[in-house]
């Protein structure tokens, strides 16, 4: 236990005690940025946590989303599969692929004469279609919730889309005025204590120090992207453009049929080809067909440098490459919108990569828990006493 | 009356930094909302009557009443959905989508695109919308043949202030 700071009769205080009541005006500010609102910090961190491994929880609980396979299977080609889901689902118009990691089905969007946007899972070796949705799946769901608390988007950005995003200054000032308050805190990386026999409060504020120590750069790495996208909200709210439109082709170029001849077949085999030509480091993750007749083919790829995306747009008949857009030519918005994103989810080195960012999730989801639990046993008490004894709330500086 | 307050007084302190839980409302109350829009929609707001185009039957829909939105560096937009009954894409290649009548064959205007079904299309409206003004739909069949069609903008665009 520390001695209080006392001031003087006449009102001056020592070197010291000015010292020590800057330290408390720190530590107040450290317990005031997220005190107020913790329960809306604390469920979104949860949310967003979940959200690391959206895909991998739904391969747990949902057999029809996974991409089994006997060993030595291959993949089928893109241009088999697309003619197994017309042969599976009548009417379907492919909208677009997405390929995601190795071990689930492919996430094939579609319309049909009665389903305005329609979700199919299809096993990637066999072709067959594992599973038939609409609306949202747990994913969209957990990603909606923890993104913008599933406000709805009427011509600009959802209001809770800024309330989440907004809770990076928060993060960042617990952060930076939590090293302040934790006095040489890189002690906790060669010193790490955690004492479990002393009581709950020593037991939390162990935690919470020492879990705030190791997710450092993860709360900073967190709150600075989710500021960012603050940024891009406020920019579609200004209607600055995000992307690019994808390019279409000239009318000539679309080839003339007459009545009987079959329809022009797309190779998306081709354009994955192509875009692996012109990018050969890079993974190619979602296809999109086109959205009309004089539509491209969209390639998007993960870099090899693989915080960025890249995309290549195919031509439907030719299957030449009309256009590119990487790190070198995309306006730098989208470069920080694409290494941004990928921060932020974790997503852009696999299964592993994911992991870690649930971890310290989970870790950042505890911070905010016993940061509350320690207020409450001890700035709450405190002030209870304090209260009782008519006198003014004096909190205790951080060890 | 002072004891009532002073449990109020301690409720108050008790419960003040739990409050930030009623934002969770939020997303209880967007809930049923959130997939009502999901689900499979009517082509639009305002659905006009089907009619003719060339030997084709076309239903057009405002998507949402009242003036264009803004887009993308600000440009002004109005969303239409289109439902070609028979032949797209089998007979039909394309579906434009403008105001006022083409001039030529490059600028036949915005192509309706997406779900077959309910093609989305965005017409772009440069200048302030005149009621005597029209929206023109193109059919282009796959031998180049076209189609043409017009409604006036009173017609397709409601609550739209415009000027008359």
């Amino acid at each position: 236990m520390r001695s209080l700071p006392q001031a003087k009769p006449n009102g001056e205080t020592t070197k010291v005690n000015r010292g020590k009541s800057r330290t408390r005006l720190w530590f107040l500010a450290h317990s005031w940025l997220a005190m107020p609102i913790w329960v809306f910090l604390f469920f979104v961190c949860v949310t967003g946590t979940i959200a690391t491994v959206d895909k991998e929880i739904m391969w747990l609980i949902d057999p029809t989303v996974r991409a089994v396979h006997e060993d030595g299977a291959q993949r089928k080609p893109i241009n088999a599969i697309v003619e197994d889901i017309r042969r599976q689902i009548p009417g379907a118009a492919i909208d677009s692929i997405a390929f995601g990691e190795p071990y689930m089905a492919l996430r094939v969007r579609f319309y049909a004469p009665d389903i305005a946007s329609g979700v199919a899972w299809v096993n990637p070796y066999s072709g067959e279609v594992q599973r038939v949705a609409q609306g949202l799946n747990f994913s969209d769901f957990v990603v909606a919730l923890h993104g913008w608390l599933l406000m709805p988007w009427f011509g600009g950005t959802a209001i809770g889309w800024y309330a989440v995003t907004a809770l990076g200054f928060p993060m960042l000032g617990s952060a930076i005025t939590g090293m302040v308050v934790y006095k040489r805190f890189w002690r906790a990386y060669t010193q790490p204590r955690l004492r479990l026999s002393q009581g709950a409060r020593v037991f939390w504020g162990d935690l919470h120090r020492l879990a705030g120590a190791w997710t450092l750069w993860f709360v900073i790495l967190i709150a600075i992207t989710g500021l960012w996208f603050m940024v891009r909200g406020i920019m579609y709210d200004l209607h600055m453009p995000l992307g690019v439109e994808p390019p279409d082709i000239p009318r000539r170029e679309a080839p003339l049929r007459v009545g009987g001849d079959p329809l022009p077949v797309l190779d998306l085999d081709g354009a994955l080809a192509a875009a692996r030509q012109i990018s050969p480091g890079a993974t190619p993750n979602y296809l999109a067909l086109p959205e009309h007749a004089l539509g491209t083919i969209t390639v998007y790829s993960r870099s090899a440098f693989p915080l960025l995306m890249e995309g290549v747009w195919v031509h439907p008949y030719s299957g030449d490459v009309v256009a590119t857009r990487d790190a070198s030519i995309a306006r730098p918005v989208e470069v920080i919108s694409s290494v941004n994103a990928s921060l932020h989810y974790g997503n852009f080195g696999g299964l592993w990569v994911k992991l870690i960012w649930t971890f310290f999730g989970i870790l950042l989801s505890t911070m905010v828990a016993s940061g509350t639990v320690i207020w409450l046993k001890r700035t709450a008490q405190a002030a209870r006493k304090a209260e009782q004894q008519n006198e003014t709330l004096v909190a205790e500086a951080a060890e | 009356m002072s004891a009532v307050l002073s449990r109020a007084g301690r409720l108050w302190r008790g419960s003040c930094f739990h409050l930030s839980a009623l934002i969770l409302v939020l997303p209880l109350v967007a809930f049923p909302q959130y997939f009502k829009e999901r689900a499979a929609p009517p082509l639009g707001a305002h659905i006009l009557p089907a009619r003719q185009v060339g030997p084709f039957t076309v239903t057009l829909a405002e998507y949402m009443a009242g003036p264009p939105r803004t887009g993308d560096y600000g440009r002004q937009f109005k969303d239409f959905t289109l439902r070609i009954h028979d032949g797209y894409p089998d007979r039909i290649r394309t579906a434009y989508l403008r105001v006022g009548k083409p001039p030529n064959l490059r600028t036949l205007g915005d192509i309706a695109h997406g779900d077959p079904n309910r093609l989305h299309g965005e017409v772009r409206i440069m200048e302030p919308p005149r009621a005597d003004d029209s929206l023109w739909l193109t059919l282009e069949e796959w031998d180049g043949t076209l189609h043409h069609a017009a409604w006036p903008l009173g017609e397709v665009m409601t609550n739209a202030n415009l000027i008359p």
